[in-house]
């Protein structure tokens, strides 16, 4: 644990940010260690001091709550300082300087595809298990440890609780705010897409898929769109349009619009899909399309939870102790 | 620190208060993660809490709970709502004591109250409106919640003839619920004076 004493950093040296929220990279003063420090200022639009920020709230509680774990982003410390009179929180984690994207642009081979999404899918098991859903996976959001060869989940900044028990129907789910605007377009599931305020861990389960597909193409599955509209289309261009037989209520979400409904992709049989879809991830064996494709299933409810996809054929003969 | 009358009395309150801020707008499980949290921070204190310290806590655990649970934020409970009480100093007092709370419990919420349970065990057995209990940390939220649901639909307790099978997701045993259920009949039937009614009692209980 670190205090905020023991922390320094550059001003100069911002590794990422997302509106008022900056990354530093920092050292710990008695290790050396380097560490990344999170900063979220306090963005209070009436002018009037609101207590802690939302979102760092609900960040560091899930990080107590998830770390450590070897596929999960190690939570160091959080505290406040002085900033003119204001607080401004910081979080402490472990710096990591590679992320999955940067990695999926040096090609991957089938073997670290597979190894590493067998270490994607231990996190996001890890994150059910303890009902956090993380609701903006992508290939920047999972960071890479090059020394261990592992991956590590990061950015919860948009994790929520999910409902509880799990494997309920809709009408039991939770509700949150539709379609997670600050998250990635091209990893969103349709039922983001479609504004659904009734969804839940399998919502994770879509991008996951998005970034195997990344990993074996070695480029973004679904490009994105500038809206959630025309990000269906790119979808369905793919998969087919959905139906009420695959997907029942799918014509009733909110956002479902009658440009959809045009669209018409009409892919009559399953193997259809599953030819569209080896189309554009040639390089995935047989085990993995289907794997692929119980992570891309439309009906939220029917796709393959993270628990299950461990123990998917894909990875039977993958070297479980050299992960 | 000892859990006196007086403190017993104060956190009645508190939780009162909290519901009654909560209505309407709050979801449930917004309320039970604030009333947890204020159990959670009585229990690590170790010096008096003040009738006063408590009503501050009660606006900081349901300000906390509702920055993590809700979707759309209460801005109803901040303009010239209840959270401005701790808010119109130039302290900043609810920022410190939102602070304080949340370092005492080392930044741990619990998450998964019964209520999580509740509703969806409740609507399992009946569409009807069904009565809300408080809970205890001593059992598991989902055992809780089964139990309450039961003693609350007046199931056949005494017999043990309920049937957990609805419940079959939640993978608990009749003897966790029972262990409840029995500790709640032993209370309700010294609370009547151990007049029992022949009918079934009207409310679920308050665990």
């Amino acid at each position: 644990m670190f205090s905020g004493r023991e922390v320094e950093w550059d001003a100069s040296n911002r590794i990422w940010s997302w509106e008022k929220n900056i990354v530093y990279k920092g050292k710990c003063k008695d290790t050396g260690e380097d560490v990344a420090v999170k900063q979220i200022p306090y963005d209070s639009s009436k002018g009037k001091f609101e207590g802690i920020h939302p979102n760092l709230i609900r960040e560091v509680t899930i990080l107590r709550r998830l770390s450590p774990h070897q596929y999960i982003v190690q939570f160091h410390n959080t505290f406040c300082v002085n900033d003119n009179k204001r607080p401004l929180w910081n979080i402490v984690f472990e710096y990591l300087s590679c992320t999955l994207k940067q990695l999926i642009k040096q090609k991957l081979d089938p073997s670290n595809v597979k190894r590493l999404i067998y270490q994607i899918l231990s996190g996001v098991a890890h994150c059910h298990s303890h009902s956090v859903i993380h609701r903006n996976l992508n290939s920047e959001s999972i960071l890479f440890e090059e020394n261990s060869r592992r991956i590590k989940i990061a950015g919860f900044g948009l994790s929520r609780s999910c409902s509880i028990p799990f494997g309920v129907e809709e009408k039991f789910l939770k509700s949150y705010s539709p379609g997670v605007e600050a998250a990635d377009i091209s990893y969103q599931p349709p039922e983001f897409l479609l504004l659904s305020e009734n969804y839940s861990l399998s919502s994770d389960m879509w991008s996951v898929g998005c970034i195997f597909a990344e990993m074996a193409r070695g480029d973004v599955l679904f490009e994105a769109n500038s809206c959630s509209v025309s990000q269906l289309s790119e979808i369905f261009s793919v998969l087919g349009t959905p139906t009420e037989a695959d997907w029942a209520g799918v014509t009733s979400y909110i956002g479902w619009e009658e440009e959809l409904e045009a669209l018409d992709y009409n892919f009559t049989s399953k193997d259809l899909t599953l030819e569209a879809l080896k189309a554009k991830v040639p390089a995935l064996d047989v085990d993995g399309m289907d794997l692929l494709s119980q992570m891309l299933t439309y009906n939220p409810s029917e796709r393959i939870t993270a628990k299950k996809a461990l123990d998917h054929a894909y990875f039977k003969n993958l070297d479980k102790t050299e992960l | 620190m000892k859990f006196t009358k007086e403190l017993k009395d104060g956190r009645r309150g508190c939780i009162n208060w909290m519901l009654k801020k909560a209505e309407p707008g709050l979801r449930d499980s917004t309320v039970f993660m604030a009333i947890h949290m204020l159990d959670k921070y009585l229990s690590t204190v170790k010096e008096e809490v003040s009738v006063d310290k408590l009503k501050k806590l009660r606006v900081t655990c349901l300000s906390i709970s509702s920055k993590t649970e809700e979707s759309n934020f209460p801005s109803h409970l901040w303009d010239d709502g209840p959270f401005s009480l701790l808010d119109n100093t130039e302290d900043m007092s609810l920022h410190k004591m939102e602070s304080e709370v949340l370092e005492k419990l080392d930044w741990e919420l619990c998450w998964i109250t019964p209520w999580e349970f509740t509703d969806y065990c409740a609507t399992k057995l009946s569409s009807k409106d069904y009565d809300k209990g408080i809970n205890t940390i001593a059992h598991s939220p989902s055992v809780i919640a089964v139990a309450a649901v039961i003693v609350g639909f007046n199931l056949k307790i005494a017999d043990m003839q309920y049937d957990l099978e609805p419940f079959n997701l939640l993978n608990i045993t009749q003897g966790q619920v029972q262990s409840i259920v029995s500790e709640y009949q032993v209370e309700h039937a010294m609370s009547q004076g151990r007049q029992r009614r022949k009918g079934r009692p009207q409310r679920a209980p308050a665990f």
